[in-house]
């Protein structure tokens, strides 16, 4: 395979089932029918699978990816593999023993979703009452010795606070932080009357956002630049694969932070609320 | 970042040798870095115990450059790196 088309991420998508009911959810329109799940073996063969044609990023997802039992031998494979691996979560079904175990086996880092910095707004927003929960699970992966992303998809309800997100992920002591606009494909697209921002609120939010020093700027996940003697590994667009229930593959064309040039096909996309 | 700063390795960030393009990445959320030789050299020796006047040390009798050349270029390219949050200095 030539480094042109090698694909360096695998996005897992190892369930559709979810605690959380966020009104732009990345799941398939008709995720009910999904029932049925790869099951551990097949997913222990995909690993190995990608690892050999080029993966080095593993981001695992969902739904929700803490409903599976078997998260503990993917992560162990996936360590033995040399894979960098993301475990992409809600935290809302975490027991702190189990994050603890993930450690030990040598998982890399875990997002965690916060819906908005207004706790009922945050609930509003994913159906359920989990914001002071997810704050305190964003405590533990910081006192296990995780780095710890903070997702926050981003629309019209929220887009006025990306001030009050950068300011909340500082103070959970966040190593990054990503601001996703909302992908108008799927569920999002269904409700995007309720979702799309005005031009006002856009610019608004650019500027407050280029307006902060620098050094406040460098862990956000929007707008990094290319690095000087070095060669962004992802920066082309065939560059990762996303892997979903049927185990389809689907180019993937929206990953790693470039939330504005989704191109609008109907390719699941990583990086949003789990 | 000066020669007396002990840079270590972002806590997000982990180096992988990459047996298909045989060269070292750096890796962190959802992203990474393919490194050039002389990259990947600094960044293998930024441990948090290692000074980098001592990386420079090491690197200028490795290529066996001048020094004050190797330390602009170490310097510039550590500076970089913490820019982007991938490296720390500890003091």
């Amino acid at each position: 395979m030539s480094e042109s088309v090698r694909p360096y991420t695998l996005v897992a998508e190892l369930t559709y089932q979810c605690p959380l009911r966020c009104v732009y959810c990345s799941n398939p329109l008709d995720y009910g029918r999904h029932d049925r799940e790869l099951d551990t073996a097949t997913w222990l063969r995909v690993l190995r699978e990608a690892e050999d044609l080029g993966v080095v990023q593993l981001n695992l997802t969902g739904g929700e990816p803490l409903v599976r039992d078997d998260l503990e031998a993917l992560i162990a494979e996936a360590r033995r593999l040399d894979l960098y691996t993301n475990l992409i979560t809600s935290g809302i079904p975490l027991r702190r023993a189990r994050l603890a175990r993930f450690r030990e086996l040598g998982l890399d880092n875990v997002q965690i979703s916060v819906q908005d910095t207004v706790p009922a707004a945050s609930d509003r927003i994913a159906g359920l009452r989990s914001f002071d929960r997810k704050l305190e699970i964003a405590g533990w992966v910081k006192e296990l010795g995780f780095p710890l992303t903070l997702n926050t998809v981003l629309h019209r309800d929220n887009l006025d606070r990306v001030a009050e997100v950068v300011a909340l992920a500082e103070r959970l002591g966040a190593d990054r932080l990503e601001l996703a606009n909302a992908q108008y494909v799927g569920w999002a697209l269904t409700n995007r009357a309720a979702l799309l921002p005005t031009p006002e609120q856009l610019e608004r939010a650019r500027s407050d956002f280029l307006n902060r020093p620098q050094a406040a700027q460098a862990f956000v996940a929007a707008g990094q630049q290319p690095l000087f003697r070095a060669d962004e590994l992802c920066a082309a667009g065939a560059e990762g694969c996303d892997m979903g229930l049927s185990g389809g593959m689907l180019p993937h064309f929206a990953v790693h932070g470039r939330g504005d040039q989704h191109p609008g096909l109907g390719v699941q996309r990583q990086g949003q609320a789990a | 970042m000066d020669a007396l700063s002990r840079p270590r390795l972002a806590s997000k960030a982990r180096l992988r040798f990459d047996r298909k393009s045989s060269r070292y990445m750096l890796l962190y959320p959802e992203r990474g870095l393919v490194l050039n030789p002389t990259a990947a050299d600094v960044l293998q020796r930024c441990d948090g115990e290692r000074t980098v006047g001592s990386i420079v040390e090491e690197l200028a009798r490795k290529y066996g450059h001048e020094t004050p050349a190797v330390e602009r270029e170490v310097m510039d390219f550590l500076q970089t790196m913490a820019d982007r949050g991938l490296v720390q200095a500890a003091m």
